[in-house]
Order: C-alpha cells, then structure tokens, then sequence
C-alpha cells in the first residue's frame, strides 16, 4: 500500500466521524470526507506526517465551518426559536438521565422518534442505520422501559 | 391507535402508542422548540457562526433532551462510515484527482495501473491497491491556512469602504448590481450569482460587479468559475487600492481552493509586502504554509 492509501485507510473512518459531529448529515460529512483526502491528496508530497491526523481534522473543520457560514439555518432557527426556548423536562428526560441500561445509538433514536417526531426511515438515514436496525433499537428501548417502569420481565 | 398518533408520525407503531402511554407524554413532540439535531450536534463541536452558536449553546445548557441527544450522537459508536459511503467518497476522490489541471501547478499528470482502477473500490476492504503516481512536489509548501476562511468582504458599495459603482452607465445597471448586492447581503448566493452575471453583461468595465461575481462563485463552492471573474476585478480595477487588496485576497482564496498553490502564493505575497487592508491576513496565512515572502524579514 503506499502512503496516500495507508493514510486514507487509517483516518477516513475517523474524519467522517469527526465531519459528521460538525455538520449533523451523513451526505454533508461524506463530502467533507472526500474533499479533505482530495486536498490530502494534493499535499502529500509536501506534508509532514508528524501533522497528521491533526492537519486532517483542522480541514474538515474549515470545511464544516464553511457549510454552517453557507446554509440559510440562523436566520430559519431565530424564527422559530420561542422566547421560552426549554420545555418543562419531560418523562423521557428524566428516564433517559436515569436509565444506565442503554447504549447511545438507543438514546439517539428515542430523542429523534419521541421528541423530534422523525419517521423511522429519517431515523436511519440521520444516523447510518437501516430501517429494521431502527425498529430494533426501538423496541429494545420499549422493553427496558416496561422492565424499569412496570417490573415486566423482556 | 389515537388520531393523535397517527398524525405525529408518518410511520405509527405498535409500539409508539406503548411508549408514550408508558411516559405519560400525550403532546406534541417538541421539534418546535428544540433545534434540529445536526444544530445541537455542531454546537457542541463550536463550528456554528457566532450567533447562533451562543443560542443553540444556551439552549442546550438548559434543555435536559437536547444534553441527552448531543452526548448520544457524540459517541463513537454512533456515525460509522458505512462501505456504500466510503465507496461513494473514494470514486469521488478519484474523479475529482483525475481532471485536476496538472499544468499550473507544475506537477505531472499521475497515472493508474489497471490494477488499480479496478480494485480502488475495494481499498478499504483491505485489498492491495496499486497507485502509479508520477508527480513532482509542488514548490509551495502545502496547507490549508486557517486564515484562509472563506468570509464575506467586510465592505459594500457607498457604504463606509467609500466604493462606487463604475463602469458603463447602461441603463439600470446600478438598479441591478443593487439588486444583486440585496441577494449577496441575505446570503442568497445562488442568485447573486445570477443577477452578478446580468450586472457583468451589462458594466463588462465594472470591476466592482466581476469581483462580487467571483465572491458569491467562491461562496457557491465553484472556486473555478470564482478565478475567472476574479481575474477580470484584477484587470480591471485602477487606483482603488482597496478593492485591489480584496480582489487580490480572494483570488487567492480561489486559487488555494484549486490546488493553485504557487498562484495563490503570489498573490498572498503581494498583499504581505503592501501596506492595507488583508496583509496581516495574508502574512498570517504565508507563515502557516511556511512561504517566506521574499524581500521581508521574519516576523
């Protein structure tokens, strides 16, 4: 493998993960991904590995910031910001910040179902997942809540 | 199944009645008060624009869900590249790679072995990928300086930079280069784009419209087109010195944005060794592609 590849192997993963943080969509991180290698591409040559990841992550992070600077959000979420802009905690807060048995990628796609109102295939797309795996995650959150809530065994 | 239900989602449940009987929750989802998810996420990351960072931080400070929803989307076990992405990134990768102009920046063109172009798809997979990369390292040092942000100009016409429109006095021209600097204010790039480009065909003198062009280009991600009215601003402003710093410094933004190094460099270059507006940047920016400018002691 030569260096390019071995880098691209290395860090891509990560870049995405990182440029996905930043920016929230998955079609958005993946072109940040690609134009990060691309401009890694043009300045491998040059490069001091000693740089990396680091040069790798400052890059997508111009990039991410770039996209926030373009897309016409402020001016949507100020509009339908409310002046009160927190709810009174709801049961799924208090039940989220109290439960230890579930793992992230659950928490996620309760927030998104139950206080988002996304479908299940939004769901998936926003992160990575397939429809079926969101179902999954659900009802799995659903039983560990009957079990924490009524006694109820799985 | 409550209407209720029924009209907060596209795809009811079984098990959504269950769950929000078991919570209690019999409202609305509270979308309308929360920020998006990809807003909270990037909050956390400090990539917003001032503003709306400070606003979705304070949210979130107050918000138990969003807290909730911000540390889950944070771990690492959520946002796999998926192989259908990364396949999808890597032929981009290749095309983009293959139609990059090789005769500015004086590098050879590179070339790929059959082998390689038929197993790119499966690098990731682990498979060995032959690349044949024939390409002389570019002289100017690579980077992508953080100084080199893509920001708007902090002046617009008659208003404190002191800048009037020049050019032709077609009719209506000055209604339409307003009109189009209107789009450029509200950040409507797609059609200040447009309206720059009625306002060029009808003041082809006017380096104030080609310059605003190559701006709302570059904001349009289309930094090729951006160099060639950039160019024209070059050629075309006089004495305005400056609008030559702006035109200079965003002709540098685009040439870094095309892989130009040498080009942008130059003008980068030009800025540091005069005295006005962008040579702080512009020597900022040298130092973090570790270019000398020649003529000027360290700083």
């Amino acid at each position: 493998m030569n260096e390019f590849e071995e880098i691209y192997a290395t860090h891509a993963a990560a870049v995405f993960r990182y440029a996905l943080k930043c920016v929230g969509r998955r079609d958005v991180a993946e072109d940040i991904t690609s134009e990060v290698f691309i401009a890694l591409f043009r300045n491998l040559s040059n490069l001091d590995g000693r740089r990396l990841p680091g040069w790798l992550y400052a890059v997508a992070r111009n990039r991410a910031m770039d996209h926030w600077r373009h897309a016409k959000v402020e001016q949507k979420y100020l509009e339908s910001l409310t002046p009160v802009a927190t709810a009174q905690h709801s049961s799924l807060e208090l039940w989220l910040r109290e439960t230890k048995t579930l793992k992230p990628t659950h928490r996620a796609c309760l927030v998104l179902r139950y206080a988002h109102g996304m479908s299940r295939a939004e769901i998936a797309r926003r992160l990575g997942l397939t429809d079926n795996q969101v179902k999954g995650h659900l009802q799995y959150a659903l039983a560990i809540l009957r079990r924490e809530l009524e006694g109820i065994p799985r | 199944m409550t209407h209720e239900m029924r009209s907060r989602w596209s795809d009811p449940a079984p098990e959504d009645e269950t769950m929000t009987r078991l919570l209690g929750e019999s409202r609305e989802p509270r979308a309308s008060m929360c920020p998006s998810s990809d807003l909270v996420q990037a909050a956390e990351m400090g990539v917003l624009p001032p503003g709306l960072q400070e606003r979705v931080a304070a949210h979130v400070d107050q918000c138990g869900m969003c807290r909730a929803l911000g540390q889950a989307l944070s771990d690492p076990s959520v946002g796999e590249l998926t192989p259908e992405e990364q396949a999808r990134a890597l032929t981009r990768i290749r095309a983009t790679v293959a139609a990059a102009p090789a005769a500015d920046s004086g590098r050879r063109p590179w070339a790929w072995t059959t082998v390689a172009a038929a197993s790119l798809l499966t690098v990731i997979a682990g498979s060995a990928v032959i690349w044949s990369l024939r390409s002389s390292p570019a002289d100017v040092p690579p980077s992508d300086p953080s100084v080199l942000r893509l920001e708007k100009p902090g002046m617009t016409p008659g208003g404190g930079g002191g800048l009037v429109w020049r050019g032709t006095d077609a009719a209506g021209g000055d209604a339409d280069l307003e009109s189009a600097l209107q789009s450029f204010r509200r950040d409507d790039f797609e059609e200040a784009v447009r309206r720059f480009s009625i306002a060029v065909d009808q003041q082809p003198q006017n380096a104030l419209a080609h310059f605003y062009l190559g701006v709302s280009q570059l904001f349009m991600s289309s930094p090729s087109k951006a160099i060639a009215a950039l160019e024209n601003a070059e050629r075309l402003v006089d004495e305005d010195e400056r609008l030559t710093g702006e035109v200079v410094w965003y002709l540098a933004v685009a040439y870094q944005r095309t892989g130009q190094y040498e080009r942008a460099a130059t003008r980068l270059e030009a800025l540091c060794r005069r005295q006005g507006n962008r040579t702080d940047l512009a020597c900022a920016a040298l130092r973090e592609m570790k270019v000398q400018p020649s003529g000027t002691p360290p700083r």
